[in-house]
């Protein structure tokens, strides 16, 4: 039997689509606005009291260092009781990360050849990897979303050795600077957190009354958060201590009293930036399926510009793809890196973002072929390249 | 901020409701959707840069919506999945979502397309009901999800003879049975 359903009849489809029945939303309009206005009230209750306290707490630390520092000063051994203090965890990391930005500096004006594709290196806001760190530093990750929940921005710091990873973890906070950089408020503020390496796993000790906003993305958020935060580790289980060990409600997940870290997601790596004056940041975008890592470099080349997130492979990049054991080789198509028009700066970024994706499909390193010149800011084509260490270094803040 | 939910209501709320509801197929799902679209939209409207147009924005924001919703399922199925070996029990129950009240009056052939655009790719649905049901511009479609105006023709294109295809099987069933 012939089917009515055939190529040559091009219109009977579109006109089949096109009858189908207007649907309408039944939910009146106060209602839906109730709704919301209710959903949207509802983050803030927590953040009204920690501003509440604010001055207090200001007044307090400023009258605090005001005596701290008179005896000092009348001594006049502001440096040495400086070096006394340097035991401090607080000042340890201060320090680290300070040492690491001038170690980055003093490493970018050493291989400065005159090449122009070096001198975007003076700007430290641009490093969106971290490649390396000295033995006697550790890198600490920590996780923000996007301003709307969307995505999980990853983030890293450099701590020193001798500094208690927890005491690190429980400071984060601090570090975290979400009104400048354009993300959403860390979601740990007033959370604590103690490792235990024995059983790989963390606990969370989350602060009285914490709850999620309902929806559908909060809840897998929140979990891929503290997979970023804890997955590297080798954790493997979150346990939230609670009162009376009743669970924390995750919304659609329910009451949970743990959860387990998930391994790592093959996502494509874009970049996010709020507005032109906030900072930039590689997110991962997950893939979902089976996606491949040529199409996870495709997916690369779209904007998803209503959140703010941005290609990192310019549109008229071609390449070609070989997988070879834990290296992947991506060959360009005849010179087409030496096109002016690309800056060095997006040349620069599509060389991390890739290596980013191919980390998180588990290549521990990129060979790039065929691009038309020996070197793209600080990374030398004719050399395979290692995949970072971590994303989005927090150097010094800020 | 009424004012401002007034307006995008007054403008979209139709065609934002309908473009989920035909994506997700669930009424109460479809509500929670536009609920948190709007509370997105609301939340982030000073950073509207104004580079594609206002609609097509809130419904490139409410595509992603319902992407992470169906993101989250999955992962909410692989995980029952892990205890309960009813991968296609799974699938299958997904199919027998009530039709809305709208289509039971319809013919089957509305019925067939309407379970079938399920078994499209979510690129290819997003394009079917965005120009077809909805009845946007290619250019609008293609800011809408991203895409450049080619391959919104090539989705398109795929997509329909999809649904060609799994609507002459079904008639090719009912012609053996």
């Amino acid at each position: 039997m012939k089917s009515h359903y055939n190529d040559d009849n091009d219109k009977q489809m579109p006109e089949l689509l096109k009858n189908m029945p207007q649907v309408n939303d039944h939910l009146d309009k106060n209602e839906l606005f109730q709704r919301i206005s209710q959903e949207m009230g509802k983050s803030k209750p927590l953040k009204q009291k920690k501003s509440h306290l604010l001055p207090i707490l200001s007044t307090i630390l400023t009258a605090v260092i005001i005596l701290a520092i008179i005896p000092v000063l009348f001594n006049n051994t502001m440096f040495q009781s400086h070096e006394e203090q340097s035991s401090n965890n607080a000042a340890d990391s201060k320090l680290a990360i300070e040492e690491y930005s001038s170690r980055m500096e003093e490493d970018s004006g050493q291989s400065d050849d005159g090449n122009p594709e070096f001198s975007l290196f003076g700007k430290k806001s641009e490093d969106l990897v971290l490649n390396e760190i000295d033995d006697q530093s550790d890198v600490v990750h920590a996780a923000v979303t996007d301003l709307q929940g969307q995505y999980v921005i990853p983030l890293s710091f450099i701590k020193q050795k001798t500094e208690k990873l927890t005491g690190y973890y429980n400071d984060l906070e601090n570090y975290i600077n979400n009104e400048k950089w354009g993300v959403s408020d860390f979601l740990f503020k007033g959370a604590s957190f103690k490792i235990d390496y024995t059983n790989n796993l963390v606990m969370v000790n989350l602060p009285e009354g914490f709850s999620l906003n309902p929806g559908s993305a909060n809840a897998n958020v929140f979990q891929e958060l503290l997979s970023n935060m804890f997955g590297q580790l080798g954790l493997n289980k979150v346990i939230f201590e609670t009162i009376h060990n009743q669970g924390v409600n995750l919304g659609p997940i329910g009451i949970v009293k743990e959860l387990p870290i998930r391994a790592r997601q093959k996502s494509s790596y874009k970049v996010y930036q709020a507005s032109p004056q906030k900072r930039k940041f590689l997110i991962p975008v997950p893939q979902t399926g089976q996606m491949d890592i040529e199409a996870a470099f495709d997916e690369m080349k779209q904007n998803e510009e209503a959140f703010n997130v941005f290609r990192t492979i310019p549109n008229d990049i071609r390449f070609d793809i070989n997988k070879s054991g834990e290296q992947l080789a991506v060959t360009f198509s005849d010179g087409i890196l030496t096109d002016t028009s690309i800056t060095p700066q997006k040349k620069n970024t599509m060389i991390e973002a890739m290596l980013m994706t191919a980390k998180s499909y588990g290549y521990k390193s990129v060979k790039f072929n065929n691009a038309g010149i020996k070197k793209i800011g600080k990374y030398n084509l004719a050399k395979a390249i290692k995949v970072p260490l971590a994303v989005n270094p927090i150097m010094h803040e800020q | 901020m009424k004012v401002v939910f007034e307006r995008l209501y007054d403008s979209y709320h139709h065609e934002l409701f309908q473009f989920i509801f035909y994506m997700v197929k669930n009424r109460q799902v479809a509500e929670d959707l536009v609920q948190e679209v709007y509370i997105k939209v609301l939340k982030s409207l000073d950073t509207f840069k104004g580079d594609s147009s206002e609609k097509t924005w809130i419904f490139s924001i409410a595509r992603y919506t319902t992407i992470d919703y169906f993101r989250s399922q999955k992962r909410k199925r692989s995980r029952i999945a892990e205890f309960f070996d009813w991968h296609e029990k799974g699938d299958s129950l997904y199919d027998q979502s009530p039709l809305p009240d709208e289509l039971t009056v319809k013919n089957e052939e509305m019925k067939l397309i309407y379970r079938n655009l399920d078994k499209c790719t979510i690129d290819q649905k997003s394009v079917l009901i965005l120009r077809y049901i909805q009845s946007f511009s290619i250019q609008e479609t293609a800011d809408v999800l991203g895409f450049s105006l080619s391959k919104v023709k090539t989705t398109q294109h795929r997509g329909l003879k999809t649904l060609r295809k799994l609507l002459t099987e079904n008639q090719e069933k009912e012609g053996d049975a």
